[in-house]
């Protein structure tokens, strides 16, 4: 016997078994009462269409179990780790988009917001990094706005925008010297930026004074200086670039600039003189007692303080226009340094010359009724008003105060 | 091929649907060569058809109750094979206890039985070369005997196998070496 021939005589072991058939009898009785059995016992409970765990044993049990486990289970596995991964920072992403300070997904969008910075910084470089902080440091100024009767979380927010402010400036710094291609890009594109800033400040600034907040106000005024430094820095970034004669920048653009800032900054400077005024003329107005002429200086003197810089910020304004005329460029960009600080001073002081005046204001409201001299009534009169010692004239173009 | 997806198929239904027509199906499949693979250890039709019955209905409650099954056959000759030990356990204790002759008592060595009685074995016995086979099997020691009976009678894959004893299939592979070894040695194959 050979080996062939024992193999062929195993098998046929097989065939010559198969002449030992069941009973049909049995085979049907037996099927008969495990139908029966099953549908008794089993009572089949509804099972749900798809599952995982069906259809990881559909897998299971139509691959062979050397797949599954070499190929099919490594595969399963990554692609539920990464769609865990994946789908659950796409939930994050997604809940905290609209999330402000205080919210459980703050921090996330925050983490996001600073990696794809990072991520944004190492694979395409400084300028779309700093565009990508701009772009979120909008994001913190509307975060200030919605939770801005809440301080803290509105301090948590401007001081966030603070912070990607003065990043930027350090940027536009760093690069003034090294890239000034790159620079210009950037300063340029924080140009635009800054004008939108200025805006969303302007708001907070207002529902800030709604909320009644000081130090929430003190903290918008603060950023607000922070996007002056960054216009300052532009122009720097612009002066530097033309001084070095590359093409980032012509002296065109530089001149549509600094036009375009001079007119800003006339039209902040004529609003804070107006506003000045307006708070003097009030506390002119109103119907003060004698012995609160002292309050009166409050307002006077910043008042004046306020007009003289004005006036100054004017006579630099004009002076600048004149260096345009001439066609020094660079001198007149460079200006915009002086000007911008200037005009921030100028509008932060008329600003506290109007609550003060505010103050004043108030006061004598309050001071009225218990001036009227002895009758019992206190029927507030108009004639109450006529008893106002105006002393104080200050005219809106020289100030000029008697006490 | 095309049976074997079938036959996934109905044991996917019956372990996530508890279908018992899809179940049925399975039985179908398999009633007769496990009926001939009880038969042949136990030598006796009322046992094998008790013994199959009830394998039926214990393959139906361990797949139901078991997700990790990738052969059906394999749980079922697993299923019958263990049926087949505990009635010889039986038969055992109750011949020490009884004492029943010693015509009725059942060797240890079981499979030796493969060719003493039934009408299959009879039917082998008429073929030389199967005899000298069986006498060959008969001779092999427990656990090669069960693995050639396995693979080349009942034409069980390794891995099916490797399933039904209990063992990697890596073991299978080299008692199965092993046995047609020994069984060439006995049978002085070259």
């Amino acid at each position: 016997m050979t080996r062939r021939q024992l193999r062929h005589n195993l098998h046929q072991l097989n065939d010559v078994r198969g002449n030992i058939n069941p009973r049909a009898a049995f085979v049907h009785a037996t099927r008969e009462h495990l139908l029966s059995t099953l549908s008794n016992t089993g009572s089949t409970p509804r099972v749900r269409m798809f599952s995982f765990a069906n259809m990881w044993l559909l897998l299971s049990i139509f691959i062979p179990p050397r797949t599954v486990y070499a190929v099919v289970r490594p595969i399963v596995l990554m692609g539920v780790a990464f769609g865990i991964a994946t789908g659950s920072w796409v939930t994050g992403a997604f809940a905290s988009l609209n999330s402000v300070p205080g919210d459980v997904w703050y921090p996330v969008k925050i983490g996001i917001e600073n990696t794809t910075v990072a991520v944004v910084g190492a694979t395409q470089g400084t300028s779309a990094k700093t565009q990508l902080q701009a772009e979120y440091a909008t994001r913190r100024l509307d975060e200030a706005q919605k939770v801005i009767a809440e301080p803290e979380k509105a301090m948590e927010a401007v001081q966030r925008f603070k912070d990607s402010m003065t990043e930027v400036n350090a940027t536009l710094e760093h690069l003034k010297n090294s890239d000034s291609v790159t620079a210009v890009d950037i300063a340029k594109s924080m140009d635009v930026h800054a004008t939108r800033y200025l805006v969303q400040i302007d708001q907070a600034k207002v529902l800030a004074e709604v909320a009644g907040d000081d130090s929430v106000k003190d903290a918008v005024i603060a950023a607000e200086a922070a996007v002056g430094v960054t216009s300052v820095k532009t122009v720097e970034v612009y002066v530097d670039s033309l001084a070095k004669g590359n093409d980032a920048i012509s002296k065109d653009e530089v001149r549509q600039i600094v036009d375009k800032k001079l007119l800003e900054i006339e039209s902040k400077v004529a609003g804070a003189t107006e506003d000045v005024n307006g708070a003097v003329k009030s506390v002119q107005a109103s119907p003060l007692q004698p012995s609160m002429v002292a309050e009166k200086s409050k307002v006077i003197a910043p008042a004046m303080q306020v007009q003289r810089k004005s006036e100054e910020v004017r006579e630099v304004v004009a002076k600048t226009k004149v260096l345009l005329e001439e066609d020094n460029v660079a001198a007149a960009a460079l200006q915009i340094r002086v000007l911008g600080p200037a005009t921030m001073e100028v509008t932060a002081q008329a600003k506290i010359v109007q609550q003060a005046a505010m103050d004043v204001d108030a006061a004598a409201k309050l001071a009225v009724p218990l001036t009227p001299v002895t009758t019992k009534s206190i029927e507030i009169t108009p004639a109450a008003s006529t008893t106002v010692s105006s002393t104080i004239q200050i005219p809106s173009t020289t100030p000029n105060v008697q006490e | 091929m095309k049976d074997a997806i079938k036959e996934k198929y109905w044991l996917y239904r019956a372990q996530t649907r508890k279908d018992p027509q899809a179940y049925a199906q399975l039985y179908d499949t398999y009633v007769t060569s496990i009926y001939r693979f009880v038969y042949f250890k136990v030598n006796s039709h009322e046992d094998a058809e008790d013994l199959t019955a009830d394998v039926f209905l214990k393959a139906w409650n361990y797949i139901t109750e078991h997700t990790d099954v990738r052969s059906f056959r394999a749980v079922i000759y697993r299923i019958a094979r263990n049926l087949v030990i505990d009635l010889y356990r039986r038969r055992a204790s109750r011949n020490e206890v009884t004492g029943f002759p010693d015509e009725d008592e059942l060797p240890d060595d079981h499979l030796t039985h493969l060719s003493d009685k039934g009408v299959g074995v009879k039917k082998i016995e008429t073929a030389h070369d199967h005899k000298q086979v069986l006498d060959a099997i008969a001779q092999l020691k427990e656990e090669y005997r069960e693995v050639v009976l396995f693979r080349y009678v009942d034409g069980l894959s390794a891995t099916e196998v490797a399933e039904i004893l209990g063992k990697s299939s890596v073991d299978v592979r080299v008692t199965t070496h092993r046995a047609m070894k020994a069984l060439r040695k006995i049978l002085k194959v070259e």
